[in-house]
C-alpha cells in the first residue's frame, strides 16, 4: 500500500503544480519586492538595544537609563529610535546644572518614540532644558528625584510632567507590569497622611505581577468623581505638596503641566473610556485635570493643562505617545512657560531693587 | 511572507521604496532596449537614480503605496493559499488516497469497541495509537522536522509535498505585525 501511495502521490505532484503555477507566478513579483525590500530594510535599520542593556538598577528608583548611552531601541508596534543620555543617564547631553528648564516625568519626558534630539525637550536649541525622567516612571520617582536634586535645581524653572493615563494609578501601587519594583504611597497608619515606600525596590523580579494592567478602566474611573478617584488624588496632592516643599527649599520654580491620554481628547474616545463604566453618569474626561488644577491652586502652584497644547491627532495610532507633531506643540508650552517665568523673575527682581 | 510589516517602519518604507525605484528603473531599461537599442539600457538606471532619490529624503511619501501593495500583496496570499490548499487536498491527497489508509474507519460488526490498548512500542504509520502530534515548527528547521516526522511515521511519500508546503509558508503570516524581539521593554 505504501509503495502505491508513493507511487500515486508521485503521480499527482505534477498535476498540483501545474494547477498552482499561474498562481505562483501570480505571486512572484509580490514574494521578490518582500524579499528585497526585508533584505535593504536590515542594512538600513540601526542595530537595536535590547531594553535591558539601556536601563540599570536604581536603589530607590527602580531603574534608570544608563549613563553615557548612544544605542538605538524599538519602541514596540512603531519604529527604532536613537536615543542619547548624560554621564548621569538622563536624556540630552548637557549637565543639570548648565540648564534652565528641568523637565521632569516618564516616558513623554523621556522621549520614548522618537528621536532624541526630536523631542520636546531637544526641539529649540533656545531653551535650556534638562529631560529628567525614564519609561514607566510615576510622580512618585519625581518627587524622589527632585530630593535627590534639592539644591542643584536653585533658581530652575521645574516642569513636572503628570501623565494622566497612569501616573496617578501607579503612584499607589508597588511594581508595574513586567515583574518591576517601583516605589508608591501609601497612607500612614492611623492617619490621612501619606508616605513614600521604597524598601521593597531591589533588583530582584516582583513576582505578583502580570504582563499588563487595566489602565483604561481605571482612567475612566478616575475621570470620575468616586472612592478610587478620591484615593488617587488625595495621593496626587501629597506628592505635589512634597514637590513644592522641595523646589521652595532650593529655590526653584515648580509647574505641574498634566499629559492628557488621547481618548481624553475627542468625543469618540471619551466615550470609548465611558464604555469601561457600568453607566455612570458623572463621568468627565477633563475631571482629572480639574481635580489637579484645585490641588495646584490650594498649593499656590502654577498648573498649565496639556490638553490646551496638544489635539487627538497629536498622538500615536497604534501608541500611546506624541507624534513629531505632538513633540512641537509641546515646545510652544515650554516657550509659553519659560517667558512667563522670565517676566516673573524680571518684574520681581525690579520691585526689590525698587 | 509576501506582506511587509505593519504598521511599516523607516527602513521599510525606504527599502520598498528604494525596490519599487529599482523595478521601474529595470522596466523602462527592458523597453528602451527592445524601443530603441542596447545602448538605452541605462535609461532605466536614470530613471531608477530619480524616483529613489525623493523616497530616501521623505520616506514618509512611501506610505500610501506601501500600505495599498501590501494590502494587495495580502490579499492575493490569501487568496493564493486557498486555491492551493484546495488543489493539495483534492489532487494530490485524492488521488494519494486512492492506496487506502491504515485508520481504523470502518463500522465495527456489533458489539465490538473502537477502543483499542495503549502500544508502549511505537507502531509507525499509527498516529492514533501512538499518540504522536506534529509538534508545530517555526524557523529554518521546520523542513528538517517536516521530514524527521514523516521518516518515523512510515510516510515517506510525504517527502513530495515538502516543495508544496514550503509554497504555502510563503504565503503564510502575510498580515501579521512582527513581533517584538525578547527582552525589548514594553511599559509606558
Amino acid at each position: 500500500m505504501k509503495q502505491l501511495r508513493a507511487f500515486l502521490a508521485l503521480v499527482a505532484l505534477p498535476i498540483a503544480v501545474l494547477l498552482t503555477a499561474p498562481v505562483l507566478l501570480l505571486v512572484l513579483p509580490f514574494w521578490i519586492v518582500a524579499s528585497v525590500t526585508r533584505a535593504i530594510a536590515r542594512r538600513l535599520e540601526p542595530q537595536h538595544e535590547p531594553w535591558n542593556r539601556l536601563i540599570e538598577f536604581h536603589r530607590g528608583l527602580g531603574w534608570k537609563p544608563k549613563p553615557n548611552l548612544d544605542a538605538h531601541y524599538f519602541a514596540r508596534g512603531d519604529d527604532v529610535f536613537r536615543l542619547r543620555t548624560d554621564s548621569e543617564g538622563w536624556i540630552g547631553l548637557g549637565r543639570l546644572e548648565d540648564n534652565d528648564i528641568v523637565a521632569m516625568g516618564d516616558s513623554f519626558v523621556f522621549g520614548y518614540g522618537i528621536d532624541g534630539e526630536r523631542a520636546f525637550t531637544q526641539l529649540d536649541p533656545r531653551l535650556r532644558v534638562k529631560a529628567v525622567g525614564c519609561t514607566g516612571y510615576s510622580m512618585v520617582q519625581g518627587v524622589m528625584l527632585m530630593r535627590e536634586f534639592g539644591e542643584r535645581l536653585r533658581g530652575k524653572l521645574v516642569v513636572w510632567f503628570i501623565c494622566i493615563e497612569n501616573d496617578l494609578y501607579d503612584n499607589l501601587l508597588p511594581n508595574k507590569p513586567g515583574f518591576y519594583r517601583t516605589p508608591f504611597v501609601r497612607r500612614r497608619n492611623g492617619s490621612g497622611d501619606w508616605e513614600i515606600v521604597a524598601e521593597h525596590v531591589s533588583p530582584s523580579r516582583w513576582d505578583y505581577s502580570s504582563d499588563g494592567r487595566p489602565y483604561y478602566p481605571m482612567l475612566a474611573k478616575l475621570c470620575t468623581p468616586g472612592p478610587l478617584a478620591d484615593r488617587a488624588f488625595s495621593a496626587c496632592d501629597y506628592l505635589i505638596r512634597e514637590a513644592k516643599q522641595v523646589c521652595d527649599r532650593a529655590g526653584a520654580t515648580l509647574v505641574v503641566v498634566t499629559i492628557p491620554n488621547k481618548y481624553q481628547l475627542s468625543p469618540a474616545g471619551a466615550k470609548f473610556l465611558r464604555s469601561h463604566l457600568d453607566g455612570q453618569d458623572n463621568f468627565n474626561p477633563l475631571y482629572p485635570d480639574e481635580r489637579i488644577a484645585s490641588i495646584c491652586r490650594a498649593q499656590g502652584v502654577p498648573f498649565v493643562a496639556g490638553a490646551e497644547y496638544v489635539g487627538a491627532n497629536d498622538y500615536k495610532r497604534h501608541d500611546t505617545h506624541w507624534t513629531a507633531a505632538g513633540h512641537r506643540h509641546m515646545v510652544k508650552l515650554l516657550r509659553d512657560l519659560w517667558e512667563h517665568h522670565r517676566g516673573e523673575r524680571a518684574s520681581s527682581s525690579s520691585s526689590t531693587s525698587s | 511572507m509576501i506582506g511587509l510589516p505593519m504598521p511599516p517602519r523607516v527602513a521599510w518604507l525606504k527599502g520598498f521604496w528604494l525596490t519599487m525605484s529599482c523595478g521601474a528603473g529595470l522596466l523602462v531599461g527592458v523597453v528602451a532596449v527592445f524601443a530603441v537599442s542596447p545602448a538605452w539600457f541605462a535609461l532605466g538606471a536614470v530613471v531608477a537614480a530619480a524616483l529613489a532619490g525623493p523616497g530616501l529624503y521623505r520616506p514618509e511619501i512611501a506610505n500610501i503605496p506601501y500600505r495599498a501593495w501590501n494590502r494587495l500583496a495580502v490579499w492575493l496570499a490569501r487568496r493564493a493559499r486557498d486555491w492551493m490548499l484546495w488543489v493539495y487536498l483534492k489532487v494530490l491527497f485524492g488521488l494519494a488516497g486512492r492506496a487506502g489508509h491504515s485508520l481504523g474507519l470502518e463500522r465495527p460488526p456489533t458489539n465490538e469497541s473502537l477502543w483499542r490498548p495503549h502500544s508502549a512500542s511505537p507502531v509507525a504509520g499509527d498516529n492514533c495509537r501512538n499518540g504522536v502530534t506534529i509538534e508545530p515548527q517555526g524557523g529554518r528547521r521546520w523542513a528538517r522536522a517536516f521530514l524527521a516526522q514523516a521518516r518515523r511515521d512510515g510516510n515517506g511519500w510525504m517527502r513530495w509535498l515538502l516543495p508544496l508546503v514550503a509554497v504555502v509558508r510563503v504565503l503564510d503570516d502575510a498580515p501579521r505585525e512582527e513581533a517584538p524581539p525578547t527582552g525589548i521593554y514594553t511599559l509606558y
